[in-house]
């Protein structure tokens, strides 16, 4: 019996040990990790809506199953268009999207913000020539098409699947927005 | 509903299988698949201790930790829940069916540093799965190990009465063929668009 | 006896770098070996986790190899392992953001690596700190050069480039950074290593492929 409670307690002396260590290192690196979370974010909004001077989380909305977020663009504070965060299935990953969209519901600017897509195929969606096609189109334009095309979204050739999958993102982020702003909740 | 678990199923059995998609597991997967007789006990015993494993690190990360803002011991709570759990399992199989135990007794204790075992719930909670995705993905990930499990021991089996170069005897050509199923299994992609 | 000591510190490294290495000879903790090693980068950054908690624990271990009751020293080491693992899970969240986005998981499955604890087991637990620590240090750079060198041949092949700058034109062999890819090049180079050491005279350990 004795024997026992001298393990016990000298593998709970090592537990708490481990824990505060892990407490303390916790409480230090959390902050950073949050802050640079936040920056990120900031600067990827800045990147897609640069003359805006405020842009701030109005609604949150689920795409995909997932948690997204409906962002304002003011200037002067007046509204100059919208930030939706997105989600679209892709080849083999999930494609984490923002895209800005304009007050009349068109999209001005796509960014890829995270993806697992094949290499050399699939990732090409980060590439600024991907992502111009998305430049001025609005809902009934978002269709994917193979051959070339201006007024529709030409795919990547040899990676459909991941283009189809940021059209989808792009897409239900523009109808998430369509919803919420008719709805009101704006 | 059903849906999005059949979808997490065939993810993580075929598509982001955990052996060829992943690099999971290998640590067990080189060892146990000389003979198809200690691939099929493995198989067995990990779908079921991974599956258990996750639900209870499901129910402790989000029913204790969370609310507990102890997050960040996730990897200690984790391995600590798959050693205890197989370490319980042990004692208790020995007691139970001696028999049983006697036939799988040795995978219980390999299962403990099987990098799926703990890769599973780190997954489920930086997804914040709920618990019917967790056990999904539980089951799929043993259901894909066993898959990989009996594939490479059937290939194996036939490369013992193969002439094979000398340097290349053993794990080499062990990875070869690993590396020649990735390259099958790498045509399920998109299988369901995703 | 200080000349000795050097000695044999030297040799403590080369036999984790060579005749030990833990992923070409001793096919331990492979998992992550072919994970990471899409690029030179990343198998470096994997590495010098590797290294780090490898050389910690050692150390850790063997500070405190009187005081760790042995009926416990498992879960023990185990919970060591893990306790150094979260840290760098942490800082890696908070300060390497890009590296710790492509490889946060496999980072945490350090935890796991059968070598970490086998060899706290076969050497810190009887050795003193220094020799423990060297011990560590020389299996971690095994193990880093180990990453480093596959990374480097896939993504040579796989992108035409080394650690980001690019060689040769697009993508030659894009296979290389797929999985695929992955296990043939260590297979290659396993069996390259045995093949080194038959030449040698030795015996190529074919591997019991534990992990």
């Amino acid at each position: 019996m004795n024997d026992y409670i001298k393990i016990t307690s000298n593998l709970m002396i090592i537990c708490a040990t481990a824990g505060l260590i892990l407490a303390a290192t916790w409480a230090s690196t959390e902050p950073v990790k949050v802050r640079k979370e936040a920056q990120e974010l900031e600067q990827a909004l800045k990147g897609l809506m640069p003359q805006a001077d405020s842009i701030q989380a109005v609604k949150d909305i689920k795409i995909a199953g997932k948690e997204c977020k409906i962002y304002e663009a003011k200037q002067g504070g007046n509204l100059t268009g919208f930030v939706v965060s997105s989600y679209g299935k892709g080849y083999s990953s999930y494609i984490k999207l923002l895209v800005a969209i304009d007050a009349n519901n068109t999209v001005t600017a796509v960014d890829v913000l995270g993806h697992a897509e094949t290499p050399g195929l699939g990732d090409q969606i980060t590439e600024g020539w991907f992502k111009d096609r998305f430049k001025g189109k609005s809902l009934e334009h978002l269709v994917v098409v193979k051959g070339d095309t201006q007024t529709d979204v030409q795919a990547i050739s040899g990676a459909t699947i991941s283009s189809r999958g940021v059209t989808r993102g792009v897409k239900d982020a523009v109808e998430a927005l369509k919803a919420a702003r008719e709805g009101g909740l704006k | 509903m059903f849906k999005d678990l059949g979808t997490i199923f065939i993810a993580s059995a075929i598509i982001n299988n955990f052996v060829f998609s992943r690099y999971l597991g290998l640590c067990i997967f080189f060892g146990v698949t000389k003979k198809m007789e200690t691939a099929v006990g493995m198989s067995m015993t990990f779908t079921a201790v991974m599956v258990i494993s996750a639900a209870l690190s499901w129910l402790v990360y989000n029913l204790v930790m969370l609310p507990l803002h102890l997050g960040f011991l996730k990897i200690v709570l984790f391995i600590g829940i798959v050693a205890g759990f197989v370490q319980g399992a042990d004692t208790v199989l020995k007691k139970l069916n001696p028999t049983l135990y006697y036939k799988l007794g040795i995978y219980l204790v390999l299962i403990t540093t099987n990098c799926i075992i703990l890769a599973v719930p780190v997954i489920n909670a930086d997804e914040k799965y709920n618990f019917m995705q967790s056990l999904t993905l539980g089951l799929g990930s043993g259901a894909g190990f066993s898959l990989a499990l009996i594939l490479m021991a059937s290939i194996r089996e036939r490369l013992e009465l193969a002439n094979i170069p000398r340097p290349f005897q053993g794990m080499p050509i062990a990875f070869i063929v690993t590396g020649l199923i990735a390259l099958a299994f790498l045509g399920f992609s998109g299988l369901i668009t995703l | 006896m200080s000349d000795s000591a050097k000695i044999s510190y030297g040799k403590l490294i080369t036999n984790g770098i060579f005749s030990e290495n833990p992923v070409f000879k001793l096919a331990l903790s492979l998992c992550p070996a072919v994970a990471v090693t899409t690029s030179v980068k990343n198998g470096f950054l994997m590495g010098v986790a590797v290294l780090f908690v490898m050389t910690m624990v050692n150390i850790t271990v063997s500070i405190f190899r009187n005081l760790i009751n042995p009926k416990v020293r498992i879960p023990a080491y185990i919970l060591i392992i893990a306790t150094y693992v979260s840290m760098t899970d942490m800082f890696m969240a908070a300060y390497a953001r890009t590296a710790y986005r492509e490889m946060g998981l496999y980072i945490q499955l350090i935890v796991v690596f059968a070598i970490i604890i086998s060899r706290a087991e076969l050497f810190a637990s009887k050795n003193k700190v220094v020799p423990s620590a060297v011990d560590g240090i020389g299996m971690g750079l095994g193990f880093l050069g180990a990453l480093v060198l596959i990374g480097a041949i896939r993504e040579l092949f796989g992108k035409g480039s080394l650690m980001g700058v690019s060689l040769v034109g697009q993508n030659p062999l894009l296979i290389a950074i797929l999985p695929t890819g992955g296990f043939f090049v260590i297979g290659l180079l396993m069996g390259l290593f045995n093949w080194i050491e038959i030449k040698r005279g030795g015996n190529p350990s074919s591997g019991g492929g534990h992990h």
